[in-house]
């Protein structure tokens, strides 16, 4: 037998969700905490090699309830009713989803989310008071002079990277010029606009309402995320609270493709989770 | 659209019914994935294909294999056997629940192997569509391991003693032992009437392929189109464009 019960639910005029509820824990159930997974990217709600899936399972023999759902006209929901900007959207769906889990008696939310999902994460708990934690995989990242230096410092010293430059075969000179040529064109991606003060002002909202944070960033964002310390150098004072955590994982890629890094990932997940219980999970002999 | 679990405990499934405006009509169509990343990376393209059919009046399921998406069990768990009997059970969940009297499978990629299984093994089905089927299992298993970077089983892919992983997911063994059986004989004379879909890059394999079926005796009309297949990645989140001239070809072979 499993360690939790699965069912299929459609809200908020269709969308899909699945709730993971734990089974068999007795008194070790927080009844009323549930981690909400958010879309990663447009990847449906199983997530990347069906990491959601995996952790709800994981988080439900700890005793917590999850919900994994899509955003309106990802995976399994039906496209949004009205045509709206994507990030007012997918804020409207997260509140939904919320209210729906709030109206099955849930009361506290912690939010993961990877890429755009973090992204979401932060924004949505600056305005939801019911969140009370963040679980972010590789936001938007602002890289420092010392992430400039430390890139180009490592090329300069190889032959084959000056061969590059001089003969015009460099990619990130030809990306560079590429960029530049395209700079009147809008971005697609609502999350290009997130500026570093943007992000700023929601760790401190969120710091300044004890909202507890968790910042993962892996190899997958390493032309702009290459030193473990980056995150503190950007956000200096929003990070100095014990509240926000961080933790660089550049052997990981940007979807955990492996098995190993979702491992690894769990193992990050569950002791920061279980501070978020009412009453931290008993050790069992 | 009604996303519901199926199947008795702990060998739930995972599947979303998508129903016709006249809930008298006795269609069904119910659609088997592929496994691991293109099972990912077709999940937009199954879903619109099943909206498409609704509309076009048919009950339809799509869901998830045991040990895939969101049915319960783990990756290491999938095995094609358990697949065929989950197909089976999809069916009779289909016919059941909505009253039908002729059925269609569509199969995409393994799907196909797997639909072709349940219906030699266990099932009656109308008519059947195979989507790039799986024909050779070891030419299969070769080009994700390809696409994986992996030479070949013994260079790379190998995790622990017991199973290899592909993109991502786990292949038990055991599983891999049945793909490599997958070859034309598994397509045999209790096929249906039969839509061969093709949209794989490579389509020199389709007319022997379809002789094959002819030589039992089994109707198939063949359709290729200069499409994106589906069931490949691009970009790092699996976005992929619809094929909509495929999925149109289907609903309308569906009719």
């Amino acid at each position: 037998m499993t360690d939790y019960i699965e069912s299929a639910c459609s809200f908020a005029e269709g969308a899909v969700g699945v709730i993971t509820t734990p089974t068999n824990l007795g008194d070790n159930v927080d009844s009323d905490l549930t981690v909400i997974f958010l879309n990663a990217g447009v990847i449906h709600h199983v997530g990347p090699c069906r990491l959601h899936v995996i952790m709800a399972r994981e988080i439900a023999a700890m005793g917590i309830k999850s919900f994994r759902f899509d955003l309106s006209g990802i995976g399994d929901s039906e496209p949004p009713k009205t045509v709206n900007d994507l990030v007012a959207t997918g804020l409207d769906d997260i509140k939904a989803a919320v209210e729906y889990l709030a109206s099955r008696g849930g009361s506290r939310f912690v939010l993961f989310g990877l890429c755009s999902g973090a992204n979401n994460a932060l924004r949505y708990a600056c305005q939801d008071e019911r969140v009370v934690g963040t679980f972010a995989i590789d936001p938007q990242v602002f890289p420092t002079w010392k992430t400039h230096a430390m890139s180009y410092g490592r090329r300069m010293l190889k032959l084959q990277s000056w061969v590059k430059l001089l003969t015009g075969q460099s990619e990130e000179l030809k990306e560079k010029i590429r960029s530049l040529q395209n700079q009147e064109e809008e971005s697609s991606n609502p999350d290009d606009d997130i500026t570093r003060q943007q992000m700023a002002d929601w760790i401190n909202t969120l710091v300044q309402r004890e909202v507890e944070m968790f910042f993962v960033f892996t190899g997958g964002v390493k032309r702009k995320y290459n030193y473990s310390k980056q995150f503190k150098d950007t956000f200096r004072r929003s990070t100095s609270s014990p509240l926000v955590g961080d933790i660089m994982l550049p052997e990981c890629d940007h979807t955990f493709t492996r098995m190993a890094y979702r491992s690894k990932l769990i193992s990050l997940l569950l002791p920061w989770l279980n501070n978020h219980r009412a009453v931290p999970l008993k050790e069992t002999a | 659209m009604k996303p519901f679990y199926f199947g008795e405990n702990p060998r739930r499934l995972y599947g979303v019914y998508q129903q016709p405006d006249d809930l008298s009509v006795e269609k069904g169509v119910v659609l088997c994935s592929s496994w691991g990343q293109e099972a990912i990376n077709a999940h937009r393209t199954l879903k619109h294909l099943s909206e498409q059919l609704a509309a076009a009046q048919f009950h339809t399921l799509r869901f998830d294999y045991f040990g895939s998406g969101d049915s319960y069990g783990e990756s290491e768990e999938v095995r094609v056997e358990r697949w065929v009997e989950d197909t089976v059970i999809a069916v009779e969940e289909l016919m059941d629940n909505a009253d039908i009297d002729e059925i269609t499978l569509v199969g995409m990629r393994l799907g196909g192997a797997v639909a072709a299984k349940a219906i030699a093994n266990e099932i009656e089905v109308d008519n059947l569509v195979l989507w790039d089927p799986v024909i050779d299992g070891h030419a299969y298993l070769k080009e994700y391991l390809t696409l994986a970077g992996f030479a070949d089983e013994q260079h790379g892919a190998i995790l622990r003693s017991n199973l290899i992983e592909i993109l991502g997911f786990p292949l038990p063994l055991a599983m891999t032992d049945e793909i490599k059986k997958i070859e034309k004989n598994v397509y045999t004379a209790d096929l249906p009437d039969t839509l061969l879909v093709s949209t794989a890059h490579d389509k020199s394999c389709n007319e022997s392929f379809r002789v094959h079926l002819e030589q039992l005796d089994v109707s198939v009309e063949v359709a290729e189109f200069d499409l994106s297949p589906p069931w490949q990645k691009k970009g790092e989140f699996g976005s992929t464009g619809l094929p909509k001239l495929a999925i149109e070809h289907i609903v309308g072979w569906c009719k």
